[in-house]
């Protein structure tokens, strides 16, 4: 249980209609993971039910061995959520948000200045600190909620769509921060609409369709398993859902 | 339907009334909110029409006293108004809407701002317009047609205090600039608007009981000042139909709004682009690394509940609207405070009976203002759901945010009072905190998560709105009779928690964590 980040084992969740359907999803820990799909596939359903926002009808999640039933909190304490709609407060200024979420996650207030400190730098935000994030642009704002996200050095980030918005600079910046932390030993799961970007970054690639994990494997696996060598992951992705281009 | 020429002035401004009316009427039926419309106006009509009947084909003398009186009565209703059309002209540089679209296409910028400032003048017309309608039309249909000019003078009025709003909010704009003008503004159209109530307590803040001041009013309000033909005397005649000063009061309040309109239109339309295209120090020239808050150290919380507490107070504290809500709640509470230490100086119990009553009433709904704030409007719910601390430490910081204010701001009082009658003290002591908390609990089990940005108005709940009211009545008599008549204090207090049971079951929170 201790090697995964994530265990997810038969989870389902009906909303109108089945929205995940029996999902098995184990996510190692230290790796990069991408779950992608097409629209409507129940990505996000599967990660807002992973990070404790939505109750699943059925199943179980782990994280990092911690029941999220079980052990809420304890589990909350683990891993940080960011969505592609920033959670941020336009009222606060990009280090009074830190500040908050630092006192979320009870952080230590020296170890908590100093990580601020480090992430507002290492985002190119230092200098706007003090000002208010509603005169922040959207890409910005993404790059506060990421801080936030990593203030409290999560050993599972689960992110979804964390490049929507970004400018090439600032995607460039998050795309590296993520390299850095699964190196560091932590856990990233995301999910994108850019292909090329799981391609590149991801250590495995997910493919959820209609509620269930329809394709598992590093880039080469996938390719292998889905007679597409040499081909792109658009390429893959579009045979896996049945969706190829003639 | 008449079709005007795209681009016209009428065509905007039939645009924006299509606009309101669509977002007044929200997802109810046109025909529905008509037939309500039309049966309350019904209603009314009947209900006014023996006064309308009593007056009918009696002459009415405009002696120089009714007419200051008349012209009193319309200088309080250009205050309500102008606290109105302030909060509006100083919404509208912040509120970007289509102004962008509007700004970059042909039309003139005067023209847009004519459009908004017509719209800033016709709310609060049609407001007291139909406020006075059950009255005039019954006068005018027996006997007193000249009382439609009320109308005309209504119309007038808020077009003079459109023109005094608008201007007052780009002269603010320009002294003190955008970022402060948004708070100052809204908090002087919440002291305008005040100053009405104010006034009419006067009594209670002056030693004399204002009778000083009434009898200099009296002494000024003579025959030459207010008789037939006196300036001043023109509101009041035009009020009742008198051609000259009918036409004299339109074309002062024309001029007026005209001369804003067109003096005004491109510094207004700039204003508002600075106002919200962006709220940041950066928009307004201030550099990175020089604002404010950068000499102050972070200061990071030591706990969950200390995190969320401190959160909940800068947001408190930086929303211009609930913060002039704050305050309008203060002054109305400033009035109870002294007739409250007044009377008890003449150890009057009847008096401290009354004033703890009103305090305990007035202490639930500023609680009530902020418990509603502080557990709906959140921003970030996910942000806090994903957290370790639970739902549970995460509502109970928020009550602990909005009731500690309230707290700070009562125990002065209290700690007066306990000096004067130490028994009156305990009692609006446990009264005000039984009020506060129980206006918060009702917030808490009626929550509904509304992002911040969306809280315009102390809208909310009717439910939650109309249980406040309640349960303040209830504790307000319970206080003033514990100090009166101990044993019926029972009463109010037993009725005050079966509300509260009542409530309780039938609460229905939607809560996102």
């Amino acid at each position: 249980m201790g090697d995964y980040a994530l265990e997810v084992k038969g989870l389902r969740k009906v909303f109108s209609k089945i929205a995940v359907n029996d999902l098995d999803l184990k996510v190692r820990s230290g790796e990069l993971y991408a779950l992608l799909g097409p629209n409507g596939a129940g990505k996000t359903t599967t990660l807002r039910m992973a990070v404790g926002l939505l109750n699943p009808d059925a199943g179980e999640i782990a994280v990092c061995g911690v029941d999220m039933k079980t052990d809420p909190q304890g589990a909350k304490r683990l891993m940080a959520w960011a969505p592609d709609e920033p959670l941020i407060y336009d009222k606060l200024t990009a280090m009074e948000y830190l500040e908050f979420v630092a006192g979320l996650w009870t952080l230590p207030a020296a170890a908590a200045r100093a990580e601020a400190e480090a992430l507002l730098r290492g985002f190119d935000l230092w200098d706007r600190r003090s000002e208010r994030c509603e005169g922040f642009s959207r890409g910005m704002k993404q790059k506060v909620a990421l801080a936030g996200a990593l203030i409290h050095d999560p050993k599972l980030l689960i992110l979804d769509e964390p490049l929507t918005g970004l400018d090439a600079g600032a995607a460039r910046q998050v795309k590296d921060m993520l390299q850095a932390r699964t190196r560091r030993g932590a856990t990233v799961i995301l999910t994108t609409h850019i292909l090329e970007v799981a391609e590149r970054l991801a250590d495995r690639i997910g493919v959820i369709q209609a509620g269930q994990l329809v394709a598992e494997g590093t880039m080469e696996e996938l390719r292998t398993q889905f007679g597409a060598e040499g081909r792109t992951l658009e390429d893959v992705f579009l045979r896996i859902v049945g969706a190829e281009v003639a | 339907m008449i079709r005007f020429p795209p681009g016209s002035l009428p065509w905007l401004l039939a645009h924006e009334m299509r606009l309101t009316w669509r977002t007044t009427m929200g997802k109810r039926g046109a025909v529905r909110t008509a037939i309500v419309l039309g049966g309350l106006g019904l209603l009314a009509l009947v209900a006014s029409a023996p006064i309308a009947l009593s007056l009918a084909h009696r002459t009415v003398t405009l002696t120089p006293a009714l007419a200051a009186g008349l012209d009193v009565a319309l200088l309080v209703l250009f205050s309500l108004m102008l606290s109105q059309t302030l909060a509006g002209a100083v919404l509208a540089f912040y509120t970007r809407g289509d102004l962008d679209l509007l700004l970059s296409s042909p039309i003139s910028a005067r023209k847009v701002l004519a459009v908004r400032a017509i719209g800033l003048a016709l709310a609060p017309f049609l407001v007291y317009a139909a406020l006075v309608t059950p009255f005039v039309l019954p006068a005018a249909a027996t006997g007193h047609p000249g009382w439609l000019a009320a109308y005309v003078v209504l119309a007038a009025v808020a077009m003079l205090a459109t023109a005094a709003g608008v201007g007052l909010a780009i002269a603010l704009f320009a002294v003190i600039g955008p970022r402060a003008t948004r708070t100052v503004g809204q908090l002087l159209a919440a002291l305008v608007g005040a100053s009405v109530y104010l006034t009419f307590q006067a009594r209670n803040i002056f030693p004399d009981h204002g009778a000083a001041t009434l009898r200099r009013l009296v002494v000024f309000a003579n025959v030459e000042r207010f008789g037939p033909g006196a300036p001043l005397a023109w509101p009041a005649h035009a009020l009742v139909g008198e051609p000259l000063p009918l036409l004299i009061v339109a074309t002062v309040a024309g001029l007026a709004f005209f001369a804003i309109v067109a003096g005004l239109g491109r510094r207004f339309i700039a204003d508002a682009g600075v106002g919200s295209g962006t709220d940041s120090g950066q928009a307004f020239g201030r550099r990175p690394g020089r604002s404010r808050s950068n000499a102050a150290p972070a200061r990071f919380a030591s706990s969950p509940f200390n995190a969320i507490v401190r959160k909940e107070w800068r947001l408190l504290l930086r929303d211009p609207t609930l913060l002039s809500q704050v305050v309008l709640r203060l002054l109305y509470l400033l009035p109870t405070g002294f007739f409250l230490f007044r009377n008890v100086s003449l150890h009057d119990t009847t008096a401290v009976a009354r004033g703890a009553g009103a305090l305990t009433f007035f202490v639930g709904q500023l609680a009530g203002s902020l418990a509603w704030i502080a557990i709906s409007a959140e921003d970030a719910p996910e942000l806090i759901a994903c957290s370790p601390i639970g739902p549970r430490a995460a509502r109970r910081a928020k009550l602990a945010a909005a009731l500690t204010p309230v707290a700070v701001m009562v125990a002065p009082i209290l700690v007066g009072l306990a000096g004067l009658s130490p028994w009156a003290a305990l009692v609006a002591t446990v009264s005000t905190a039984v009020s506060a908390i129980s206006a918060a609990l009702l917030n808490l089990w009626f929550e509904k998560p509304t992002p911040r940005s969306a809280f315009r108005r102390r809208g909310g709940s009717v439910v939650v709105s109309l249980g406040e009211l309640a349960l303040g009545v209830c504790w307000g008599l319970a206080a003033a009779l514990a100090i009166l008549t101990p044993r019926w204090a029972l009463l109010p207090v037993l009725v005050g928690l079966g509300l509260l049971g009542v409530f309780r079951a039938v609460g229905d929170p939607k809560r996102l964590y």
